[in-house]
């Protein structure tokens, strides 16, 4: 028995809180509807089952704009990766370089994107461009902080491995700099990721349109709140996190696929 | 030695090096003929690490010059090869593409690399794992695929830096046993640097003790044991004779 109960409590214990909150939940939301009457309660704290109806009678918006987001996200995030990586590239080929450099992807990082975001709006206009931008920023910093760490920390007697090959530049980084920059890239990586969809929301929050007949969350979000509509506001609070999770999800797979023969950090077993 | 190879493989003459204002070598003058196994010892900080690093080219020298086969280390590189302490294997690379890596580096055909690769892999009893991961070898079986990976590019000379450090003395004993197997069919120069004086003595034509602060030669033994050298060796009075020498030699220099 007690056996049993350690392998199956990962997922019994967090099942028993949920369905503990739950009830709590029913608790304030019964109790201040009838303290203030029928619809102020659904306005401020709804019932969950009136969530799930909304998210059931939403369903054909909601994942409309689900997917819209998920694309801003998965760009936003392709062009953190893409940009991100050179910057380090960069960065990591001369400390001249890097030191002409980082101060200003610093002073970039920390400058709020929500100060900046109104400003790309300005330049890019509303829409797609402006939220991929706003993406970018918010992603792009961990890509770049973590790679470029990784990228000058190569090992000095593999360094000298290569040297004794005669290895060219090339074949130095190919071989040798980028396999050995891999996990932490991929650690750059994953932060990004859970960085991405909140960003593409954010990004929907300042640029959001319905061009094309439907919104992102953010601009969901906009619209619900302006009509009151609270059960489809938590409806689209909860499709966020899902989309969150399955972007984390990829990610976290990708990371565990391309180090899960070598690395630490992911390999299953020690021989012996 | 001298006479029938009176060339010498590798050639230092007054090599200095300085690191900022520390001298870590100092008048270094020593001749290594075709086939001689020199060994480097000497107490930490003696500089014979640095002045492996500077037959291989990865330092250069301060003063004085450092020839191999008649050209700078850094010409030299085709007929040298390096094993550092710890294996230095590439932990993402399988056993083969860890021993190919000099030849892809060099830009053999795929076909050559492989083969020359398995027939070295071979040599060192690994021919069983060739597609393992570093991680799946023992510490014995990851220097054997660093022996294997300098091998494939028929070194004239080898440079190996405290490789068996790190092992215990049975693995140690075998792999020095199996380097001098390999040593004897190829015939390369080697210089080998160890903190034992009882490998030294096993694998060694001469032994080269260094004395430190700053680094330079304080005395050369010649060991005249028989060039055929196995377990039964290390049992032999003159072996043991030699051991205590060197130890006395390492102990005292100054």
């Amino acid at each position: 028995m007690p056996a049993l109960w350690k392998k199956n409590q990962f997922w019994i214990l967090p099942t028993l809180s949920g369905l503990l909150l739950l009830i709590i939940w029913y608790l304030v939301s019964y109790v201040y509807g009838n303290a203030e009457g029928f619809d102020v309660q659904r306005i401020v704290i709804p019932f969950p089952h009136q969530i799930i109806e909304a998210l059931y009678i939403e369903r054909a918006t909601l994942w409309a704009s689900a997917i819209k987001t998920m694309q801003s996200a998965v760009l936003g995030f392709l062009a953190a990766v893409i940009v991100g990586y050179a910057l380090s590239m960069l960065l990591a080929s001369a400390v001249w370089v890097k030191q002409s450099l980082y101060p200003w992807v610093l002073v970039l990082q920390m400058t709020p994107v929500v100060v900046l975001a109104p400003i790309f709006v300005l330049w890019l206009g509303q829409g797609l461009p402006s939220i991929i931008m706003i993406t970018f920023l918010i992603g792009f910093f961990p890509i770049v902080a973590n790679t470029t760490m990784g990228l000058v920390s190569t090992d000095r007697n593999l360094l000298d491995l290569f040297e004794m090959c005669n290895a060219k530049k090339s074949q130095e980084i190919l071989y040798l700099r980028v396999p050995y920059a891999m996990p932490y890239f991929l650690t750059g990586i994953k932060i990004a990721g859970t960085l991405a969809p909140i960003g593409a929301i954010t990004g929907d929050l300042f640029a959001g349109s319905s061009q094309g007949g439907v919104g992102g969350i953010g601009f969901m979000v906009i619209i619900y709140n302006s009509q009151l509509k609270i059960p489809e506001l938590f409806a689209t609070a909860f499709v966020a996190c899902l989309l969150g999770f399955i972007f984390v999800g990829c990610v976290n797979y990708l990371h565990w696929y391309l180090l899960k023969n070598w690395h630490d950090s992911v390999r299953r077993s020690d021989p012996s | 030695m001298v006479g029938i190879n009176s060339t010498p493989m590798v050639r230092l003459e007054s090599v200095v090096k300085r690191f900022g204002a520390t001298t870590v070598l100092e008048d270094i003058n020593f001749n290594a003929a075709k086939g001689e196994f020199i060994s480097l010892v000497g107490p930490s900080g003696c500089g014979k690490s640095t002045l492996l690093k500077i037959i291989a080219g990865l330092h250069p020298v301060s003063e004085g010059s450092a020839i191999i086969d008649g050209m700078e280390p850094k010409n030299a590189r085709e007929e040298m090869a390096f094993i550092f302490q710890e294996a230095n294997l590439l932990p993402w690379k399988r056993v083969l593409g860890n021993a190919e890596l000099p030849l892809r580096m060099r830009g053999f055909a795929k076909e050559i690399r492989l083969e020359t690769a398995n027939k070295m892999l071979d040599l060192v009893n690994l021919s069983h794992a060739v597609d393992r991961y570093p991680w799946q070898l023992s510490g014995g079986m990851r220097m054997r695929v660093s022996i294997a990976r300098a091998l494939t590019l028929s070194p004239r000379v080898l440079l190996l830096d405290e490789p068996f450090g790190a092992l215990d003395e049975m693995t140690r004993d075998n792999l020095n046993e199996d380097l001098l197997k390999i040593h004897a069919r190829d015939n390369w120069t080697a210089f080998f640097v160890t903190h034992s004086a009882a490998e030294a003595v096993f694998l060694s034509h001469k032994i080269v003790v260094l004395a430190a602060n700053p680094g330079r030669i304080a005395q050369v033994i010649e060991i005249k044991l028989p060039e055929k050298r196995d377990a039964l060796t290390r049992e032999s009075p003159e072996y043991l004779n030699y051991v205590a020498e060197v130890s006395h030699a390492i102990r005292t220099v100054h």
